[in-house]
């Protein structure tokens, strides 16, 4: 999966208008709800085989952190 | 493993009553203390809109009593005919005796017809279609009446903001008979029962009987509720979905020897939308662009339960299904934790429009 495949992918699990770059905030969405959590574990879980939990998610600040998360799966 | 195949029996008829109280999440903003935005992004991620409810003295067997009328009448039913009668339903009347005979009674079906209750819900329609397949298939029933329906809003605590604007009632009537031309249809039945407690009403039964204890509300992280009333632990629920769910729609698409762009209809209980669309991103390896897969039963009737399936195809798919043949896939997931899916056909059934439910006066 590429960035910007990642960015629009999680773009749509938190179901914004917006396009993301990478640098937002979390928290600074009302969207990043315990759903859009469910959403991205579910994601790395079909995307990518990594099994995270909601315990994983808390210590992520930022859309580049969950970038992060994935590792080598997502290329530039 | 439990899967299996029919070639002589065929679903003729399918009818719905939905319960007759309109309930909104536009009207609860005093449950999400007035956040709004909450409600906006539960409606557009979740799905969640109207749903109909029941009364306090209205029950899922009065539903499927009024669904049963309408496949009689509008099928011009010989009663005495009916020699099967299965009801799906997790909210009976009484714990003893079972809901199929009461309305065996009711309906004063014949002395000769062989009647049960069966404890399913979210996957209980696609388990009775499989039980009534064996009936007749056995060669013990021709004509088999399956009932489903719940009243799960009874269930829950006002107070659990899960919950609450998730479920709506609604009883249906499905006819099941032999079929004189060839039919196939192929079913696979699963459980998981180490996830039991993802979705329980805790007490109230025989392990913990009611009492003034189990009737206290307590706080379980957002959500307010007793003992005696539905617990939903939604990740888990989610996480089962997702991980069995596409799994099994894979199992039966080749167990029947079929590929997705096959189908016409697939038709998943109604859970919410999120979680069936988190379904279908998994089976993105698979043509489904031409396969109708409805997704908004929720934002207008609620989650039914087992009659969710069966909903839906009266409310979406009723003029596919009663002018042409249309190979359906249906796929029933839930409490239990159970999933059930099937492969059949529906050939020019007897499909009205879903009806609402009206309340008789009783005078005692």
């Amino acid at each position: 999966m590429t960035r910007q495949e990642f960015l629009n992918e999680l773009s749509d699990i938190m179901q914004l208008d917006e396009v993301l770059i990478g640098d937002e905030v979390l928290e600074d969405f009302s969207e990043w709800d315990s759903m859009a959590n469910l959403g991205v574990l579910s994601m790395f879980d079909m995307e990518f085989s990594v099994h995270l939990t909601t315990d994983d998610l808390k210590n992520i600040k930022t859309v580049a952190g969950l970038m992060t998360l994935a590792g080598d799966n997502i290329s530039i | 493993m439990a899967r299996t195949k029919f070639n002589n029996v065929k679903i003729s008829g399918l009818t719905t009553v939905i319960a007759s109280n309109c309930e909104s999440i536009d009207d609860e903003e005093e449950l999400y203390d007035g956040d709004l935005d909450k409600i906006r992004r539960l409606k557009k991620t979740v799905g969640l809109g109207e749903r109909y409810v029941v009364d306090d003295d209205t029950t899922s067997l009065d539903l499927c009593a009024q669904a049963l009328e309408r496949l009689v009448e509008g099928m011009d039913l010989d009663k005495s005919n009916i020699d099967g009668l299965i009801f799906v339903t997790q909210t009976p009347d009484y714990f003893l005796p079972s809901n199929s005979s009461i309305i065996h009674g009711k309906f004063k079906l014949p002395k000769s017809c062989a009647c049960i209750d069966l404890n399913q819900g979210c996957s209980g329609y696609v388990y009775g279609l499989w039980v009534a397949h064996m009936m007749i298939s056995s060669g013990t029933c021709s004509k088999v009446v399956l009932l489903a329906g719940d009243s799960m809003s009874r269930t829950v605590n006002p107070k659990d903001k899960a919950s609450l604007p998730l479920f709506g009632d609604s009883g249906t009537a499905t006819l099941i008979e032999l079929s004189s031309n060839p039919l196939n249809s192929y079913f696979d039945l699963n459980t998981d029962g180490t996830g039991f407690g993802s979705i329980i009403i805790p007490a109230g039964g025989f392990r913990k009987p009611s009492t003034e204890k189990t009737k206290i509300e307590f706080e379980d992280g957002e959500n307010i509720r007793s003992e005696e009333n539905l617990a939903m632990h939604g990740g888990e629920v989610f996480k089962f979905a997702t991980r069995e769910v596409p799994k099994a729609v894979e199992s039966i698409l080749n167990y029947s020897g079929n590929s997705a762009k096959d189908l016409d209809a697939l038709v998943f209980h109604q859970a919410n939308k999120f979680v069936i669309q988190n379904i279908i991103k998994r089976l993105k390896n698979h043509d489904l662009t031409d396969v109708l897969i409805p997704l908004d039963t929720v934002s207008k009737y609620g989650n039914q339960g087992p009659s969710s399936i069966p909903s839906t195809i009266s409310d979406s798919l009723r003029h596919d299904v009663s002018h042409s043949i249309k190979k359906m896939l249906l796929c029933g997931f839930g409490v239990g934790l159970s999933w059930a899916s099937a492969v059949l056909m529906m050939d020019k059934i007897f499909c009205p429009k879903i009806y609402f439910y009206k309340k008789e006066i009783k005078n005692d």
